[in-house]
């Protein structure tokens, strides 16, 4: 009986998509038991509402972190904030259009991205470092342009897109990050970059060796990262109608911790985009139940730096159990690098 | 030579090359501030800011460690706020001042020895512990201090963290005494001269048989250690703690460090050079306030400076590493 429950533990932990989904489960029935009102269409629609940004930050995140050599972007809340706001005054005070203002939020998003591939891969600072300068230099330039104040003053109908719905479901979810997640899923499944992404994130040198840029693939996904910090500042400054110059506060926490929690290998080379979705879908039911209960959200913050502590333990087992596999079957292994 | 560059050059054998350089970036950042910034070059300027750097040293001492080892930790802002309520509770309570300090010291050891435990044991990279356990303190300041500030912090505390030796500013004389045993640890122990091994190769150390478990165990308990102590300096110049207490503190010691010279991938730095650092960094803040910047912009330029200071150690060293690679062909 023992082993049957440990062998049953060991395998779902190892198949992590099934884990996700059955304590997906348990978390929405453990919330429907809290309060009345989880299992409603509304709260459903909050749910997608409210786990939009994550959803899309956690694309850029877990690319970032597949993608290796200690890769991590400290920075993805503070690229988030500033082109809100560049966004926000592009709009609002100098009245460019809301469409040729999301194209150049977007632009500066991906040089943002660019800035920090740029720092890490050809300059070589280690990503940690980098990110975490830029961090600081994005969050306080956003703080700085606005002395600390939200802007407002966008046109009604740029609300749609944050507060819209179509057919029941929300328009941030269905026109952005479904697409951004279908598009960037045939990136990294179907082209050469996203392949490139995966094998310079298993073994740097070998990429090399088989003649990878791996500057390329990683400044590709620090990128990738600036572009959908750009796509979540526009879909909260929708939801919201106002640019917060500190919109992505705590931003960088929940994104690693859900890319984690969603199977990414922290040493890179492993991880899906479905896993981390699955991992947002996890932690926003379990923050919109919360405040249902009307728990304080400063616990949430504790709460998801547990989750992240457990995931990531989780992560090491099964990769230690992977590496036996692969031993096991004569396959190569992948060297963890030192971080 | 001329007697100048003969004493530069004396200057340079005894810090070496990058502390040289920090020294000669942190002379010109004091030069700079003393003709552009009125009232900087006071005695009494000067002591402000080594007093309120004294918490920052502590806790960049110790984070020297751990960078040499090739581990980080950010939740000492967190872990600092904690202690510091403890203390602040201890002294409102009018617990003895030796006890006091004994439970600080106590706290950051257990606190410091859990982040220790998961970065040896379980074998998950430094930051992604220290990051999950800086939110889970956070929430344990936030449950202890239950939505209110803790105040009426008895004055004595401050009299005494605020008293002078001589001219030093009592709390900053404490922090040079630790950097002092730091030294020395670094220097001429066992443990620090480990703990570059560690940094510079983890699994030849190994082979050679440190044990690197214990090794990195007791690293994360000594930064735990400082930050209690730090937490203890914090309480006695600060009249209360509220539930933001060191929030940027733990970017401050690792800029400290970096700018001091230390090498974020491991293997390399030093406390004289974490020093220097934790003075650029205090006395710009200081420096930017006085000539009017908005206190906003404080850790852009800290950023900015964070990477510039990387930036350069690596293209340096690439340069270097490239040279000797060339002179190897050529021979």
């Amino acid at each position: 009986m023992k082993d049957i429950v440990i062998g049953s533990i060991r395998a779902l932990a190892l198949r992590r998509l099934t884990f996700l989904l059955i304590a997906n489960a348990g978390i929405a029935l453990l919330m429907g038991q809290l309060s009345p009102y989880f299992f409603t269409v509304s709260d459903g629609q909050a749910i997608l509402q409210y786990g939009a940004v994550l959803g899309l930050l956690a694309l850029g995140q877990t690319i970032v972190i597949i993608s290796g050599g200690g890769g991590i972007d400290l920075s993805i809340g503070g690229m988030l904030s500033l082109t809100g706001i560049v966004f926000a005054s592009l709009v609002a005070h100098h009245n460019v259009p809301v469409v040729a203002a999301g194209l150049l939020a977007v632009g500066l998003g991906l040089g943002l991205g660019a800035f920090n591939g740029v720092a890490i891969t050809i300059v070589g600072i280690p990503p940690l470092i980098a990110t975490l300068g830029t961090y600081y230099l994005y969050s306080s330039l956003a703080l700085v342009a606005t002395d600390g104040a939200p802007l407002s003053g966008f046109p009604n109908s740029f609300a749609n897109l944050g507060q819209g719905f179509v057919l029941e479901i929300p328009n941030q979810f269905l026109f952005v990050v479904v697409p951004a997640t279908v598009l960037l899923t045939y990136l990294l499944r179907g082209t050469i970059l996203g392949r490139a992404i995966y094998l310079v994130g298993v073994n740097e040198n070998a990429a090399r060796l088989s003649g990878i840029s791996v500057i390329r693939a990683r400044m590709a996904a620090y990128m990738i990262s600036g572009l959908v910090a750009a796509l979540g500042a526009m879909i909260t400054a929708s939801w919201l109608m106002s640019a917060r110059p500190d919109a992505g506060a705590n931003y960088e926490l929940q994104s690693i911790t859900v890319a984690v929690l969603g199977g990414t290998y922290i040493f890179g080379g492993e991880g899906t985009l479905g896993g981390s979705l699955l991992a947002v879908l996890l932690v926003t039911m379990l923050a919109t139940g919360l405040q249902l209960a009307n728990i304080d959200p400063t616990w949430q913050l504790g709460i998801l730096g547990v989750v992240l502590l457990v995931a990531v333990t989780l992560n090491e087992y099964v990769f230690r159990q992977g590496i036996h596999l692969r031993l096991r079957r004569g396959l190569p292994t992948a060297e963890p690098s030192n971080v | 030579l001329t007697p100048l560059a003969r004493g530069g050059r004396r200057i340079r054998g005894l810090l070496g090359q990058r502390q040289a350089a920090i020294a000669t970036v942190l002379a010109t950042e004091l030069i700079f501030f003393a003709v552009a910034a009125p009232g900087f070059a006071t005695l009494q300027n000067i002591q402000t800011v080594l007093q309120s750097s004294s918490e920052i040293a502590l806790l960049a001492g110790g984070m020297t460690l751990l960078i040499i080892l090739g581990s980080v930790d950010v939740s000492v802002g967190s872990m600092l706020g904690i202690a510091a309520y403890i203390a602040g509770r201890l002294l409102v309570d009018g617990t003895s001042k030796p006890l006091v300090l004994l439970a600080v010291i106590a706290v950051g050891v257990v606190l410091g020895t859990f982040n220790g435990a998961l970065v040896a044991f379980v074998g998950i990279p430094s930051i992604i512990v220290t990051l999950g356990t800086m939110s889970i303190f956070r929430a344990g300041v936030f449950w202890l201090l239950n939505g209110q500030f803790l105040v009426g912090i008895p004055s004595f505390s401050r009299s005494l963290a605020q008293g002078h030796l001589l001219w030093l500013p009592g709390s900053f004389a404490i922090a040079l005494l630790v950097y002092g045993g730091l030294w020395h640890l670094l220097r001429h122990r066992v443990l620090g001269r480990r703990i570059y091994a560690i940094g510079n190769n983890e699994e030849a150390a190994r082979l050679a048989g440190v044990n690197v478990r214990r090794t990195k165990l007791v690293s994360f308990a000594l930064l735990g250690a400082l930050t209690g102590l730090a937490a203890l300096l914090y309480t006695m110049r600060v009249p209360s703690i509220e539930i933001t207490v060191g929030q940027d503190f733990a970017l401050l010691a690792i800029a400290a460090v970096v700018i001091g010279g230390a090498s974020i991938t491991g293997g390399s730095g030093s406390v004289v050079g974490t020093l220097l650092g934790v003075l650029f960094v205090g006395f710009l803040n200081n420096g930017l306030v006085i000539i009017g910047v908005p206190s906003l912009w404080e850790l852009a330029v800290l950023g900015t400076f964070l990477l510039l200071s990387v930036g350069i150690d690596h293209t340096v060293e690439r340069r270097r590493a490239a040279a000797t690679r060339r002179a190897g062909r050529e021979a």
